[in-house]
């Protein structure tokens, strides 16, 4: 496999959410909350205001959500060093905690998707082939006597206290815009073709509020995953 | 009463969980005909498949300090260096309480100064949590304030219990510290320097 290094992908979308029991102090404490996190990040603006979902946007790269049973941070932008994406979730994991009056979390969960973009789908393929890692018997394959068509795997691995889904495939992703008619403007087609690398860490045993430091824990897991998701990506050695 | 039939849900949608509808005065099927009385729904086999998507449910253990944070090189110095200063702190407790119980109590004492030697350090690293420096600062504070006493079964394993704790929850709320604390107290422990009985007099002035 060509693609050596963690660092030839782009991170795409980076998300942090913590589950826990249900807790209906939000019905009561949904404003606080909210106005807490305002007061950090003014331009933050509701998208979902409801009950037991509450939504905002912040930038329009980041997504917070705090549910009856869970919070999380979307970051649709992250840079590599995960700087915004720690201060955001740091600070909603904060008051959400306090304000929800939780004391464990029942899952925690982190999930790095990185991208590499490839001329078109067949050259992505080879790559994700060449790896080794799907060994697939030699064709023909049922009477076609083709490459596999955007192939990919997911992989699960799962202690009794944490676990980790990896999932690599090819994928093409198509891009239309039609501008309205009586703006100046050409249409849009656009085709990319890639590699996705997709990373979900977390817990399975329950975490106590007392256990967690939300910085941390995502910097441990962001070490983890830039540390052994080497052979992934250079593929089955020889 | 055309209208009312027709807001009646018939028997076979009525949900799996309402087998007994609240009209019903049948009783359960009789085991030896296996005949199901009118009106109770026959109870149905439910297939899962587990797939990779599916997630096991392990929630009702605790996860371990070691587990949350495998990675101890890439969490904040003063963590990584606090875990390690309290897994050498319980080591010193255990040590103490088990010589005690053989009746070495001057060995058990050695290893309860060797303790006291490390919370200096561990005191540096504070900037954890509020609740992590006032639980460290108070057990400083009792063992010091034993000025060379030995201290007694009790005392030695509610130490054990505050340094176990604080280790497993580094971040806990400062509530919870102040819990600890007063069980330290409970004990006959003086948790804060004597300068403080002086500063309070001279507040109260």
């Amino acid at each position: 496999m060509r693609s050596t290094d963690l660092s030839d992908f782009r991170l795409e979308q980076c998300v942090f959410e913590a589950r826990h029991e249900p807790s209906y102090l939000l019905w009561d404490r949904a404003g606080s909350i909210w106005s807490q996190i305002r007061a950090k990040w003014p331009r933050l603006k509701p998208s979902q205001v409801e009950p037991s979902a509450t939504q905002f946007t912040l930038d329009n790269r980041f997504l917070l959500s705090v549910f009856v049973d869970k919070f999380a941070v979307i970051d649709q932008a992250p840079d590599h060093s995960l700087k915004s994406f720690l201060d955001v979730a740091e600070s909603l994991s904060k008051v959400a905690t306090q304000h929800l009056e939780l004391n464990e979390f029942s899952r925690l969960g982190l999930r790095l998707i990185f991208f590499k973009e490839f001329p078109d789908r067949e050259a992505a393929s080879a790559v994700l082939l060449s790896s080794q890692i799907l060994n697939l018997p030699d064709g023909p394959h049922f009477g076609i006597d083709m490459p596999p068509v955007l192939p990919g795997y997911t992989v699960r691995w799962e202690s009794k206290a944490t676990g980790t889904t990896v999932r690599m495939e090819v994928e093409g992703r198509v891009i239309d815009f039609t501008p309205p008619h009586f703006l100046d403007l050409r249409p849009m087609h656009k085709e990319v073709a890639g590699l996705k690398f997709d990373i979900d860490y977390y817990t399975l045993a329950s975490v106590a509020v007392g256990q967690f430091s939300c910085r941390d824990w995502i910097n441990q897991t962001w070490h983890l995953v830039n540390r052994d998701s080497k052979p992934f990506l250079t593929g089955r050695k020889q | 009463m055309n209208n009312v039939l027709a807001f009646q849900q018939p028997t076979s949608l009525i949900p799996d969980t309402q087998v007994l509808p609240h009209q019903s005065h049948s009783k359960y099927p009789n085991p030896d005909t296996g005949v199901v009385p009118q009106n109770l729904v026959n109870p149905k086999p439910k297939l899962r498949i587990v797939g990779k998507d599916d997630i096991i449910d392990n929630s009702a253990q605790r996860i371990s300090i070691e587990e949350l944070y495998p990675a101890s090189e890439a969490i904040k110095p003063e963590l990584n260096v606090a875990l390690r200063l309290l897994s050498v702190s319980s080591t010193c407790i255990q040590e103490a309480i088990e010589l005690l119980h053989i009746g070495d109590s001057v060995a058990s004492d050695d290893a309860i100064q060797r303790l006291q030697a490390i919370l200096p350090e561990l005191f540096c690293c504070r900037i954890i949590s509020d609740s992590f420096g006032a639980m460290i600062n108070a057990t400083y504070h009792a063992l010091k304030n034993q000025e060379g006493l030995p201290l007694t079964k009790h005392q030695i394993q509610a130490i054990g219990r505050a340094v176990s704790r604080i280790r497993s929850e580094p971040f806990m709320r400062f509530e919870a510290a102040v819990e600890e604390i007063m069980a330290l107290e409970e004990v006959g422990f003086i948790v804060e320097p004597p300068e403080f009985e002086y500063l309070a007099d001279w507040l109260d002035e």
